[in-house]
């Protein structure tokens, strides 16, 4: 089939949209952007965003969202800090990672077999959740062995990345978990009815988003240095703008890759980063964030709309009988 | 232009194109005044675009119409419906969020509409009325059209069209979604409206149907118009040749009369009951193609869903394996034990119209080509997908074309293709042929007995009689949910003696 215009567009759109942002902030920023210390600032968002990406991305390709994975890091960081001062290090990122796990199990289990939109129940978790964290950090501080601290060294924490990222990817690419979860979102019918587990992989979906949700978790308490009730706030919206950005479709399906999500979080990254260097304020800066996500996501949605429209009239060509 | 006078409807020189492709060519046709016009062709020979310009869904590049002597410009389909031109369309035209009332009123609730509020208990009562009037079972006018069955969306649809008061009444495909009784029910509707002076035009692949009911026949190939002629000077051989262009062969069925198949039982239903099915008990055997028939109610269609495991029996046993010892019980264990199924609702059921070719035929293989660490490897994803398209003469500029893409009759193989592999012994097939034409028909019957002598068994749940008694080694009719006859295949048996048994 020959690829239109409007095809190649919605692949090339996403790098193109990261190549302006560092070309204009390169410029605003006189270079400051590319200095290895701004370098590694903007490495520092791009790793948990990716991480956390790398999860939900399961849940996305099957059409739904899990809104929890910023409140389930916080909870998971929290419960792995207390556990590892009675267990030791070793406990600390297994019990970070079991947390998420048993949270996406939960996820998993009500939107499966209960038939919740998944919107609804990670919502719900959201807030519940972070009243947990409130709840077990108020009034008490707790402190984290040196070791914790010492994950947020890049020779610790780019390796764990590093393997994370790369069992995601092989999973979500080379596997039948991401195969079925892309099959359950262009039709979920079809996967059903073609034998597909689909309740089994909703839950292994939601499970691995907890997982890699626990894992980030573990990571931002060594950032931070300890734990910190609002840690994780708005994670869950900045990992989802990252999927979206780098356009990996809102409703799912085969359009769902992994180095989508690579492009999104540079993308947001980059250009959180830059505006701060820019010296724009602190609140103009988010509002000019808004618009310019805005105008990349309406971009995309308008060229998938028109590929739609393309593929309307091919279709009606074929069946013109 | 007195002549024009007797005709209720006449199109001069239509034409309609889309990007390179000329789907009417200088299309002309004149409906008389009580007539039944078939209009028929191959998949992509431009007759739904015709009907979707008549039907004000489309306009034409060039061409006029006129509609009882007068020029008629339709430019959407109330304007068409105001003048008295029902369509019932190809693919369903429902809104599935909303209740059956509603769409049979949809764009016309001004009379209704008192103040601005729709009265929507004389709406659904008019429904009701409808339903009442030409005979259809009563469908509760509150729930929502989404929760129907596609045949039922179908009779929707057709009391519609049917609600216009039509002069000229459209049905594109209808009757390939309508079971054995309610198609009898249509064909009364048609005689009914014809006895009235109005006119019919109605598409179907089903050719034998096509010479039943029609006065005369419309034939189009690749956009243009072949000929017209009644329909006593057709035959359904004559009507084939002229669809396709050539002489194709005249039997598309099996060439033997008798049952063949080896011993060994493959498949054994025992007192099988759900919901919709009651103590259904039969043997499939290796290399038998087993048919299911019965009318809309009879459980045919959800028997082929729980022999895959989609639908829970509620007693009974589906036994399987060499000694029949194994259980049915999941999709998973059906999958395990070599059992494929193709749904009755490929676009919906099947087939994930959004996604490649490749992605679809291999979604029921991945145990097959999955490695160490469950790695899928691309090498194998094409091997397999290339060996189908290929051994399905699947029409695709390439593995990677988006399904949506796919005519009608491409798409039924492709959904066709991803079952038949070295580990499926057992096919179900649900209305294998449904929608398809001549030429996709005759090869699915290709494939399936190709099949059938490479030792797979095959379970077929067809609406169309003449397709049972044309491959099936054994037919079994269903009736209110109850197994009622069985019958060997012989030349003997006749449409009627089934149907006799199903009503």
């Amino acid at each position: 089939m020959k690829k239109n215009v409007f095809q190649r567009a919605e692949y090339i759109l996403p790098f193109a949209g990261l190549l302006v942002i560092v070309i204009a902030f390169s410029i605003t920023t006189r270079g400051t952007l590319w200095t290895s210390d701004n370098l590694l600032a903007i490495l520092s968002t791009i790793i948990p965003l990716i991480l956390g990406g790398c999860g939900m991305i399961f849940v996305v390709a099957q059409g739904g969202c899990d809104l929890s994975v910023g409140s389930a890091s916080a909870i998971a960081g929290t419960l792995a800090a207390i556990v590892c001062q009675n267990l030791g290090f070793a406990a600390y990122i297994p019990t970070a990672i079991l947390i998420g796990a048993l949270i996406g199990l939960f996820n998993g289990v009500i939107v499966s077999h209960f038939k919740v939109q998944s919107i609804m129940v990670t919502l719900a978790m959201l807030i519940a959740l972070r009243a947990l964290v409130v709840y077990i950090t108020n009034g008490s501080v707790i402190y984290v062995p040196e070791q914790v601290l010492d994950l947020n060294n890049y020779s610790i924490k780019i390796p764990v990345f590093l393997v994370a990222v790369l069992i995601m990817y092989f999973l979500f690419e080379y596997t039948k978990v991401g195969y079925f979860s892309k099959s359950i979102g262009e039709n979920e019918m079809a996967a059903k009815y073609t034998g597909i587990p689909v309740n089994k992989y909703k839950i292994i979906a939601f499970i691995l988003s907890g997982i890699m949700a626990g894992l980030v978790g573990s990571l931002n308490v060594g950032r931070i240095g300890g734990v910190d009730p609002t840690m994780g706030n708005f994670f869950e919206l900045e990992v989802m703008i990252a999927l979206f950005v780098g356009g990996v479709p809102v409703t799912g399906g085969s359009g769902s890759k992994i180095y989508r999500l690579f492009i999104g979080a540079i993308t947001v990254s980059v250009l959180e980063n830059g505006l701060t260097l820019s010296k724009v304020d602190a609140g103009s800066a988010e509002l000019i964030e808004g618009i310019i996500l805005i105008a990349v996501i309406s971009l995309t949605l308008f060229i998938r709309d028109k590929l739609i429209q393309k593929q309307e009239i091919m279709k009606t060509e074929h069946n013109a009988n | 232009m007195n002549e024009v006078k007797d005709y209720i409807f006449t199109c001069d020189k239509m034409n309609k194109s889309f990007g390179s492709t000329h789907a009417n060519n200088n299309i002309s046709i004149s409906i008389k005044e009580g007539e039944v016009r078939g209009l028929i062709g191959e998949n992509g020979s431009g007759k739904s675009t015709l009907i979707s310009m008549i039907a004000g869904m489309q306009s034409s590049d060039s061409g006029s119409m006129s509609l009882n002597g007068e020029p008629y410009q339709p430019h959407n389909s109330q304007e068409a419906n105001q003048k008295h031109i029902g369509t019932v369309v190809q693919e369903l035209g429902l809104v599935d969020g909303l209740p059956v009332g509603a769409n049979i009123f949809l764009g016309r609730m001004n009379q209704f509409t008192k103040n601005g509020i729709v009265d929507l208990s004389s709406l659904n009562q008019e429904g009701s009325k409808l339903f009442d009037q030409w005979g259809f079972q009563p469908i509760s006018m509150n729930i929502l059209a989404g929760t129907l069955s596609v045949e039922q969306k179908k009779i929707v649809e057709l009391i519609r069209a049917l609600s216009v008061t039509p002069n000229l009444l459209i049905l594109d495909e209808i009757t390939a979604a309508l079971s054995l009784n309610n198609r009898k029910r249509l064909y009364s509707i048609i005689e009914k409206l014809k006895g009235a002076g109005n006119s019919i035009l109605i598409v179907t692949h089903d050719l034998e149907e096509m010479l039943s009911i029609a006065d005369s026949v419309t034939i189009m190939r690749d956009g243009t118009l072949v000929t017209t002629k009644p329909s006593s000077e057709l035959t359904v051989d004559s009507l084939k040749q002229l669809m396709v262009g050539r002489e194709i062969n005249g039997s598309y069925y099996r060439a033997d009369q008798k049952e063949s198949y080896k011993d060994r039982v493959v498949l054994r239903g025992e007192h099988l009951s759900a919901e919709r099915f009651n103590d259904i008990s039969f043997q499939l055997h290796e290399g038998e193609i087993l048919g299911f028939c019965g009318l809309s109610d009879a459980g045919i269609h959800e028997l082929g869903e729980a022999l895959f495991g989609i639908r829970k029996l509620t007693s009974g046993q589906i036994q399987v394996g060499d000694s029949l010892n194994t259980v049915v019980n999941s999709t998973k264990s059906a999958i395990k034990n070599g059992i494929g199924y193709v749904p009755k609702d490929r676009d919906k059921q099947a087939l994930m119209v959004d996604d490649s070719i490749e992605n679809n035929i291999c979604l029921p293989s991945t145990n097959e080509i999955q490695g160490t660490l469950g790695m899928i490897l691309p090498r194998r994803r094409k091997e397999i997908s290339e060996k189908a398209i290929k051994n399905f003469d699947i029409k695709t500029q390439g593995r990677n074309q988006i399904v949506r893409s796919l005519s009608g009759g491409n798409r039924q193989k492709v959904n066709l293709a991803r079952w038949v592999k070295d580990k499926t012994k057992i096919l179900i097939l649900d209305c294998p042929t449904r929608g398809v034409d001549v030429g996709v028909k005759s090869y699915i019957y290709n494939a399936m007995n190709q099949a059938k002598s490479d030792g797979i068994s095959m379970i077929v749940i067809s609406d169309e009689l003449p397709e049972l008694i044309g491959m099936c080694d054994t037919i079994l009719v269903m009736k209110n949910k109850k197994l009622v006859l069985s019958k060997k295949r012989s030349e003997g048996l006749t449409e009627e003696s089934l149907i006799e048994v199903m009503l």
